[in-house]
């Protein structure tokens, strides 16, 4: 069995403070307190890149769980803001910076909000399919590349986070079936403006789009995990705002202490946003939703379940 | 179909805004109210599933009280 052993998270000591941008936006205090959710927005230091953010995680990874680079037969980036134009990809470009094996597998995938699950799906059946026992899931996304800071959209919801996952043989989570799913008729509803390099998004296209697939998807992930419901401990859902959140938990009805929120010092930290929140989930709950959804359209769900040592 | 001010109005009650929307006057915006963005997202959601329609992203933008909603609908139920 290949499963999470472990997650380590990397965020920047850089920030902004969305209080401090109120009156710039027009916005109240309590607006953005119950409805966006994001009171600071991690950031990035000028000089720092993707690949910076990918080792700075991996390293607090090795110093939690004390093993060597040798070990590791595969790492993958999961980012849609690589370093330079994606070529060579940030995988090979951490493999150089941490002097990973020359054995050792890398690549990236491109996903955004849904791409830890879509990530912990690729790793596991890599993994598997190789006969391989310790692999290396990084999650890096900086959104600070792309933002219009003067765009009240988007500039008050991202932050820039890194994550490593360590899969092995030894795992403390098991990882059951996925659920995923895509509509590119609607993929301009978040993208890159061509023109300007800007990242855009239609706010409305995105919370309709989220609030009437993704209680499905959980729905038939529950079931495809043979489930219930009410079985599940925790739901850690992409944490695109706390509204995005709310209105999941009330279409889905799901008692608010079972679905976090936990952004609010950081941001929307893209596809490093769920394992961020599992990082810190602790031993009591035993069967976890994770579920990931955005850029694409693309989302996709999946149930952890404890194993018990 | 023939909608009605006070379906709408139990739409708006539905979304539970921290505004006060318990005598919502029909011809009142909703950022007048004090219904924020993200709260007119969700009331719009909610028209769009009980009636059936989609709002179009150019008309969404001007739907800011229970009378365009209604204005509105009576077009788009009349093509449906």
């Amino acid at each position: 069995m290949i499963g999470i052993e472990s997650i380590a998270v990397y965020l920047p000591e850089g920030y902004i403070d969305n209080i401090k941008r109120l009156e710039q936006f027009d916005l109240t205090e309590e607006f953005l307190k119950t409805k966006t959710g994001m009171m600071r927005l991690s950031r990035k230091g000028k000089e720092e890149e993707t690949s910076d953010m990918c080792c700075s995680a991996v390293r607090s990874l090795m110093r939690e769980k004390k093993f060597a680079l040798e070990e590791i037969e595969c790492l993958i980036v999961c980012t849609q803001n690589p370093d330079g134009y994606g070529l060579p990809h940030t995988s090979a470009i951490v493999h150089g910076k941490l002097g990973l094996p020359k054995d050792c597998a890398v690549f990236d995938i491109s996903l955004g909000c849904s791409g830890y699950i879509y990530g912990l799906s690729v790793i596991k059946g890599f993994m598997l399919s190789n006969g391989f026992t310790r692999g290396i899931l990084v999650t890096a996304d900086p959104y600070s590349k792309v933002i219009d800071e003067q765009d009240k959209n988007t500039s008050l919801l991202f932050g820039d986070a890194a994550t490593a996952t360590l899969l092995s043989d030894r795992p403390k989570w098991a990882i059951g079936g996925f659920c995923f799913g895509s509509d590119g008729t609607h993929c301009l509803s978040i993208n890159v403006n061509n023109k300007t390099k800007l990242f855009e998004m239609n706010g409305r296209a995105v919370f309709n789009f989220t609030a009437t697939v993704v209680p499905g998807n959980i729905s038939k992930t529950i079931e495809k995990n043979n489930l219930e419901k009410s079985k599940i401990d925790l739901f850690i859902l992409h944490q695109g705002s706390r509204y995005i959140i709310d209105t999941l938990a009330k279409r889905m009805g799901l008692a608010p202490e079972k679905v976090v929120f936990g952004a609010g010092d950081y941001g929307n930290t893209v596809s490093s946003s769920v394992p961020i929140i599992l990082a810190n989930v602790g031993d009591v709950p035993r069967y976890i939703l994770l579920s990931g959804f955005g850029v694409g359209l693309s989302w996709g769900s999946t149930v952890l379940t404890k194993i018990d040592r | 179909m023939k909608v009605t001010a006070d379906e709408i109005r139990a739409i708006v009650h539905g979304v539970e805004s921290s505004a006060d929307v318990v005598q919502l006057d029909e011809n009142m915006n909703f950022s007048d109210a004090g219904i924020d963005s993200l709260e007119i997202f969700s009331i719009l959601l909610g028209v769009e599933e009980k009636f059936s329609v989609t709002i179009p992203e150019d008309i969404s933008e001007k739907l800011n009280s229970i009378s365009e909603i209604l204005k509105y609908l009576e077009t788009a139920v009349a093509d449906e």
